[in-house]
């Protein structure tokens, strides 16, 4: 009998873990926890308990339907206790949406079975740049958009963003990458690239994420560009679902 | 790759064998001798590996997989492609020339033939690890110092430690850690001088002749009063066994 591939240990009961990271809202009165972007591991003892691993790996083994199932599945599961006020964020490979014809069906049922409303749900695209079948891509995003999912665009000023998959796939979130909101406040250049993506998206009628907000001075320069919705360790690193309340105590 | 690192920072291997238990104990012998060691058992899990991590050594199978052929003459050409400063080890229980050509073909640095004893491997590892930090510093030594390794052991690996240490000094390093590893290098060369003259004491002199590593430390230590003596004392060795290859 053969040791077991790492993609039989991820694909496994148990074999992915959920880590939830928390989006804020600024408003009048401060920031508010008002989403949760779920990120997923594989088992501990593995090279896939590191996620840029599990995945860069994941796609070479062309398993991202199955994984993407798994990986669902696994995250609505873990916040199904979180308060239903709190939208819900899940990363989905481009190439799950456009190959795995069952998988509009799929989400829906996970949200039934979890009591999850659809319309807190969010699917953030990924690896969407080379995405061979657009027509059936788009497809299941109006399917699942019927029943009230909605769609956010990852890594938007990064290499594998492009503006034909903003203009087709018509995303509600675009999420501004690390590598343009680290460090714009001191950085002119930047701060005009963000201020482009800002009219942007008011153009397109979508709502901006700034990611991997770390820095004070990064957070008022995203708020004085008229970015209010942030996601970072300055509000919080990735933590256990099941630790919601003493998270929250603790200001994460 | 930013090859030149402090001494005292481990090497990065990746060992890569579908038999649980050789890539086990490899890592197991490896990581007890301090290197920073990772496994994995297929060819998707190493590329994967090797495209989020940086290594100095790679080191795998020929045969990836069950029923499977040449994985690893995949992978190490993927490694070669993508981390060219990545040294490769390809082990194989395929004693052919065929097998070796084809190895070396796809970029191994090294082929060995199992069952790979243990020291044998290791000795291969920082073999392979100190030729990319050497060729960071002074490109010139790699392929003389690579055919210097493996007569003598105890000379082998401080000829191998010569050049890691040559390659470690640099104008951005604490004067204080420069100058430690200034005196380590007169330690090295006065056993080498000491204990295998003149073969390797010439060896090692028509290495240097025309390496620059001597103008590389005194350009590292220009101002750093107390490193940059050192400095020059290693550098009126250096010199003295470059003159020995001429006089040999």
């Amino acid at each position: 009998m053969t040791d077991p591939t790492l993609l039989d240990e991820v694909l496994a009961p148990g074999g992915i873990t959920t880590c939830v990271q928390p989006i804020v809202q600024f408003r009048e009165t401060g920031f508010r926890v008002d989403a949760v972007e779920c990120l997923s591991r594989g088992p501990g003892h593995t090279n896939g308990r590191r996620a840029e691993v599990l995945f860069e790996y994941v796609r070479r083994r062309h398993a991202e339907m199955r994984v993407d199932r798994a990986c669902l599945q696994a995250a609505l599961r873990a916040v199904q206790t979180l308060p239903a006020e709190l939208d819900i964020a899940v990363n989905v490979h481009a190439a799950t949406l456009a190959n795995d014809a069952g998988f509009s069906d799929f989400v829906l049922a996970a949200c039934a079975e979890t009591g999850i409303d659809a319309r807190r749900l969010t699917l953030e695209i990924t690896e969407h740049a080379g995405t061979a079948d657009r027509r059936r891509l788009f497809s299941a995003l109006d399917s699942l958009r019927a029943c009230g999912v909605r769609f956010a665009l990852d890594d938007l000023g990064a290499g594998t963003s492009n503006y034909a998959m903003i203009l087709e796939a018509r995303p509600e979130i675009l999420k501004i990458d690390r590598f343009i909101v680290h460090g714009c406040a001191r950085d002119r250049r930047r701060l005009a690239m963000i201020r482009n993506i800002c009219d942007l998206a008011t153009q397109l009628d979508a709502t901006l994420v700034a990611e991997g907000v770390e820095e004070p001075d990064d957070r008022d320069a995203l708020l004085a560009a008229g970015i209010f919705r942030m996601q970072g360790y300055l509000f919080g690193r990735p933590f256990d679902p099941r630790s919601w309340p003493m998270a929250q105590a603790s200001g994460a | 790759m930013q090859c030149v690192r402090a001494m005292t920072e481990a090497v990065r291997v990746l060992v890569v064998d579908d038999e649980r238990t050789i890539v086990e104990s490899a890592g197991d012998y490896l990581r007890a001798r301090g290197f920073d060691v990772t496994t994995a058992r297929e060819l998707e899990e190493a590329e994967a590996l090797v495209v989020v991590d940086e290594f100095d050594v790679v080191v795998t199978d020929v045969r990836l997989r069950p029923g499977g052929r040449h994985e690893g003459l995949a992978l190490t050409a993927f490694v070669v492609d993508r981390a060219p400063a990545t040294g490769v080890i390809v082990m194989t229980a395929m004693t052919s020339d065929e097998m070796d050509r084809s190895a070396r073909e796809n970029g191994a640095c090294v082929v060995l033939h199992k069952p790979v004893p243990l020291p044998q491997l290791e000795r291969n590892v920082l073999a392979i690890a100190s030729r990319c930090t050497i060729r960071g510093a002074a490109p010139t030594l790699c392929d003389p110092l690579r055919g210097a390794c493996g007569t003598n052991p105890g000379t082998s690996a401080d000829l191998i430690r010569l050049g890691a240490l040559l390659a470690a000094v640099t104008p951005g390093r604490a004067e204080e850690d420069n100058a430690t590893t200034l005196r380590a290098i007169l330690e090295v060369l006065a056993r080498i001088d000491a204990t295998d003259r003149p073969r390797v004491a010439g060896m090692l002199g028509h290495c240097l002749s025309g390496s620059g590593a001597e103008s590389s430390i005194l350009a590292a230590t220009r101002h750093q009063a107390v490193a940059g003596a050192v400095a020059i004392e290693v550098s009126a060795r250096l010199r003295a066994l470059s003159r020995t290859i001429r006089h040999a």
